[in-house]
């Protein structure tokens, strides 16, 4: 393969880079205004940046999307459906802290409050129980596997909460009692979010580079 | 005059005389100058310009010139590096930036970019002309004057209340010049305002800017197309970084004879290059693409098309298309027949169809009637049945065999790329067809020396040029070795260097039998095609301006509506007996009539949900065992307990999904928001930034619909290429998902980045406060609602007690 000179220069670049983002790959973005060398310090002198407001808005948008897809991945029970948010929630924590992260979960549900109240309720529930511990943890170790730890972290939080939030909650649904919840509904329940947070998981992993990737070229626009 | 909330009235602010001279200039930059990467290159430099007051002055020049630059920086959105910068005679910066300046000069400065829906900030026209004095702090009954004049203005007053998202690219530029207008604006730069626009679209903006030249506004008019400037008193080219005055004919001449690195002139309608050279500096570019042309011209390793040459490669009969929810139909018994080794064109204007036809022809959609094969393959096969005819889609596995044999080319595909490297981004396509790892790398390196860069194998997609993105994405789906492809205005927003690099593909591609079908507005393009097939759009009922007879509950005060509905949503759980049920029932319809929701429409929204709800009513039935036995079959019994507890549970869900549907179309998610607001604002005494979550809220709800669609857009490209997410192999599901889910995150930044240009534009500021179009009056009415609501709450609670 022929490289031409520019490409050369360019690509070893980008391999500085990569190679600073190697040693400590990074989702972190800080949420100042769009170009601080050029700033007229206006758009960025109030309580939020319009950066900031903007990237939330754009992402609560991404969760609400994504809170309504639908993906049958439990044979077993078909009716038992997966919905990505969960990993909108982890990669906006990851990228913009435990703030962005509990804006996310929370808005990104309550469209779903005057469908399924209770439902929603618990939706928040788990998506803070997932994506706030993440993030927390990323804060003090962000690469990729501080990345892994946060979401092991936070799944197990949230499979905790799940189960309460189902025990709870599915007596209002059926006519069960906590326990006959307990005997009936967790043993198919449990597989399920576990799988669903795996998948979280391992796809939130996959993304890591090339969203970092992506955040590092608009950073620098 | 209406009195401005400015220190400065208006009324002198931008006709006050400067000490040297008598004229009044609304633009002075002063040897002033702009590097994006830190004084290596310079943009702009030691560059001087005055502007005067209520002139109409075109700036052109390719991309790279400095051109947007230089507009960001007389519309006081960014500062240069040094030099000294005066608008509407206040000094904003000069050798630092001067932030009060600022705030006070942009209240007068409106600006309007190119994307149409980027600017856009709320689902209600008047709400999104409104944002900009509400921003202002604007007294709310004078926002109301400021709306409807601006919206006369432009020319919109009979769509106050309609949806801009759903408005064509022309109404959704002249939203946003009254966006501005309402601001009080004295002047407005626009930059490539007709970009994206057809040639109705561009008439009606360039009508509305004479007519505000006439009224005194200055106008500063970026643009790269000749009609456009040639409407101005002053054309300013822009070469480097360096301003040149030009008159009438030495513009036409600088458009006719284009100088190198010129900006491709597409013939109808004029579009945009924003995206740079795919070869990428400047400097360089005239020895690059001579070099990359002898590459490309040396015959890379290129896959001939399986398909037989006597039989049309791909065969579509009748088509004829609706979306669902459509009062017209989007396409009418359309036919194409396309030989292998053929060019088609099929060219028309927005709205014809074209995209639909292209999705249907790919697979995407499946049209109502008609037949397609590929290939001599049914991909959709019509069916009789009784009188009328239907089409249906092939099988899942033929399908997908199938559509390894189409290629698919979606509008501005580089918004699809997700992977580490290029290479890996390219493999996607045959990864999925289940090749061999050699294969695999064989078809990759292959697509990309077809497409000319190999060289970029390694490096991030996100690290690329627009254009180089551009050919990534045409590799990608070039990686699957496709009999026919089908291109969705492929050079879109292209320069000419890359317009032509495309061009060369498909011309490399039909001389080995690959059929291409090229969606294209562009009639250089057409000339390119072996056969042109037009399409017209189908006339469609004029758009009325719907009279809203408020309904009861619409009258309301939202907050009222929102709390009593909600907690007698919660409350309805609570509901254990006959004759709570009876109550809850009674309220339903009360509602129903409250808000003129008539029963079908009621059914037709919550039927998702009563698929589930009757599962829940089967297992009910068979959990619930006390109470007498009405019938049993083996270990399976019906009591009559088991009955009436599911048809109660059954009733109770059926009931809040009810009343929830019923407020959400009752009362505007904007009156919902206001509402969640306000009932948040003590949270906001604790410290909770109320104001700011409440806008974010907004514009979230705002970007839902055009997230939604971007994410249907790359989930069918990347289907396209063998990636579904919903069955197959788990790993591949995994794959797909990540496949989506990166472009689609990609997407989302880029709108974020445009958003916050788009706040900044309107002046907004977090933490200080805004004043609102609408008011929420708490009347006698809400009282009462309020009260019937506690009442039921209380009658539930109390029987669930007793």
């Amino acid at each position: 393969m022929s490289v031409s000179k520019i490409e050369q220069s360019r690509a070893q670049q980008t391999e500085q880079t990569a190679t600073q983002h190697e040693s400590s790959p990074s989702l972190q973005v800080p949420l100042g205004n769009h170009d601080d060398r050029h700033a007229t310090g206006v758009g960025t002198s109030g309580r939020w940046s319009t950066k900031r407001i903007a990237v939330y808005a754009l992402f609560v948008a991404l969760a609400i999307v994504a809170s309504f897809i639908e993906l049958p991945i439990f044979p077993a029970a078909p009716f038992l459906k997966y919905d990505p948010s969960g990993i909108i929630g982890l990669v906006a924590g990851f990228a913009y802290g435990p703030a962005a992260a509990v804006i996310v979960s929370v808005l990104g549900f309550v469209p779903h409050l005057f469908t399924n109240p209770l439902g929603a309720l618990m939706n928040i529930a788990i998506a803070l129980a997932l994506s706030v511990p993440a993030s927390l943890l990323y804060r003090n170790k962000h690469t990729r596997p501080g990345a892994l730890l946060g979401i092991i972290c936070g799944s197990v939080i949230a499979l905790i909460v799940a189960i309460l939030g189902n025990l709870l909650i599915t007596p209002l649904y059926a006519h069960m009692s906590v326990a006959q919840v307990a005997a009936m509904i967790i043993p198919i329940l449990l597989p399920f979010n576990v799988l669903k947070f795996v998948i979280h998981g391992v796809v939130t992993f996959l993304i890591y580079k090339p969203i970092s990737n992506v955040l590092a070229s608009t950073a620098n626009k | 005059m209406i009195a401005e909330p400015s220190h400065i009235p208006a009324s002198q602010l931008c006709r006050k005389t400067t000490v040297t001279s008598s004229i009044a200039y609304a633009v002075q930059l002063e040897h002033i100058g702009f590097s994006y990467d830190r004084g290596k290159t310079w943009t702009l430099h030691d560059l001087s310009l005055h502007i005067e007051q209520g002139s109409y002055v075109a700036i052109v020049g390719a991309n790279g010139s400095g051109k947007s630059t230089l507009g960001r920086i007389i519309a006081g959105l960014s500062t240069p590096d040094y030099g000294t910068v005066t608008l509407c005679n206040q000094q904003v910066f000069q050798q630092q930036a001067f932030p009060k300046a600022y705030r006070q000069v942009r209240r007068h400065i409106g600006v309007v970019f190119q994307q149409p829906d980027d600017q856009l900030v709320a689902t209600v026209v008047e709400d999104d002309v409104a944002f900009g004095p509400e921003n202002l702090h604007v007294p709310s009954d004078q926002i109301r004057q400021r709306v409807d004049a601006s919206l006369q203005q432009v020319g919109l007053s009979n769509r106050v209340h309609h949806n801009p998202l759903a408005m064509s690219g022309g109404q959704q530029q002249r939203v946003a010049i009254a966006g501005m207008l309402a601001m009080h604006a004295k002047m407005l730069i626009l930059d490539e305002p007709c970009a994206m626009l057809d040639t109705q679209g561009r008439k009606e903006v360039l009508d509305v800017l004479h007519q505000l030249h006439d009224q005194g506004t200055t106008i500063v008019h970026i643009t790269h197309g000749l009609e456009e400037a040639l409407q101005a008193d002053r054309i300013i080219a822009m070469h480097h970084g360096m301003p040149q005055e030009l008159g009438k004919q030495e513009a036409i001449d600088f458009f006719t004879h284009p100088q190198p690195s010129q900006p491709y002139q597409p013939s109808q309608p004029q579009q945009t290059s924003y995206l740079q050279s795919i070869d990428h500096s400047a400097t360089q570019s005239h020895a690059q693409s001579n070099q990359s042309n002898e590459q490309f011209n040396s015959q890379p390793a290129i896959w001939h098309s399986q398909a037989p040459a006597d039989q049309p490669v791909l065969s579509a009969q009748h088509i004829s298309f609706r979306f669902s929810g459509s009062a017209t139909a989007t396409l009418d018994a359309m036919n194409l027949e396309v030989m292998s080794g053929t060019i088609t064109a099929i060219r028309g204007d927005n709205g014809s169809g074209k995209s639909t036809f292209a999705r249907i022809l790919s697979g995407i959609y499946t049209p109502q009637t008609g037949s397609i094969s590929i290939c001599g393959l049914p991909l959709v096969s019509e069916r009789t049945t009784g009188t009328k005819q239907h089409s249906i889609k092939a099988k899942r596995k033929l399908r997908e065999q199938i559509r390894t044999h189409i290629g698919y080319v979606m509008q501005h595909p580089e918004h699809q790329l997700f992977a580490e490297t290029v290479a890996e981004d390219v493999a996607f396509g045959p990864t999925n067809q289940g090749l061999t790892p050699e294969h695999i790398q064989q078809r990759v390196h292959e697509a990309l020396a077809l497409v000319g860069i190999e060289h970029l194998a390694g490096l991030s997609p996100f690290a690329l040029s627009g254009g180089q993105q551009r050919l990534v994405a045409i590799a990608g789906v070039l990686a699957c070795h496709p009999d026919v492809v089908i291109w969705d205005e492929p050079t879109s927003s292209l320069d000419a260097d890359a317009t032509a690099r495309v061009h060369s593909i498909m011309q490399e591609l039909k001389a080995h039998g690959i059929a291409s079908i090229i969606i294209t507005h562009d009639e250089a393009e057409c000339s390119l095609a072996d056969h042109v097939v037009t399409m017209r759009k189908l006339d469609a009922p004029d758009v009325q301006e719907q009279h809203h007879h408020r309904s009861l509950l619409q009258q309301l005060d939202p907050r009222a509506t929102l709390v009593a509905t909600l907690t007698m949503m919660f409350t309805t759980f609570a509901v254990n007996s006959p004759l709570a049920l009876a109550i809850t029932g009674l309220l339903c319809l009360a509602m129903m009539a409250a808000t003129r929701t008539s029963p079908r429409w009621l059914i037709r929204s919550i039927h998702p949900f009563l698929a589930l709800f009757a599962i829940m009513w089967v297992c009910n039935l068979w959990f619930t065992q006390d109470g007498t036995v009405l019938w049993s079959w083996g270990a399976l019994s019906i009591t009559d307990m088991g009955l009436w507890l599911a048809t109660l549970y059954f009733c109770r869900l059926v009931a809040v999904i009810a009343f929830g549907a019923m407020l959400i179309h009752a009362t505007s998610t904007v009156a919902l928001i206001d509402a969640m607001h306000s009932l948040m604002t003590p949270l906001s005494k604790l410290g909770f930034h109320t104001d700011e979550l409440a806008l974010v809220a907004s514009l979230a709800l705002r970007f839902v619909p055009t997230l939604g669609k971007e994410a249907q857009d790359i989930m069918n490209a990347q289907a396209t290429r063998g990636g579904s997410i919903d069955a197959g192999a788990s790993s591949k599901r995994l794959r797909a998902m990540a496949a989506i889910v990166v472009p689609v995150f990609a997407g989302a930044l880029r709108h974020a980045d445009q958003l916050a240009l788009a706040l900044d534009a309107r002046c907004y500021e977090g933490g200080t406060g805004r004043t609102h179009l609408r008011q929420m009056v708490f009347t006698w009415k809400d009282a009462v609602y309020m009260l019937i609501a506690l009442a039921d709450i209380a009658a539930i609670v109390w029987l669930a007690f007793n």
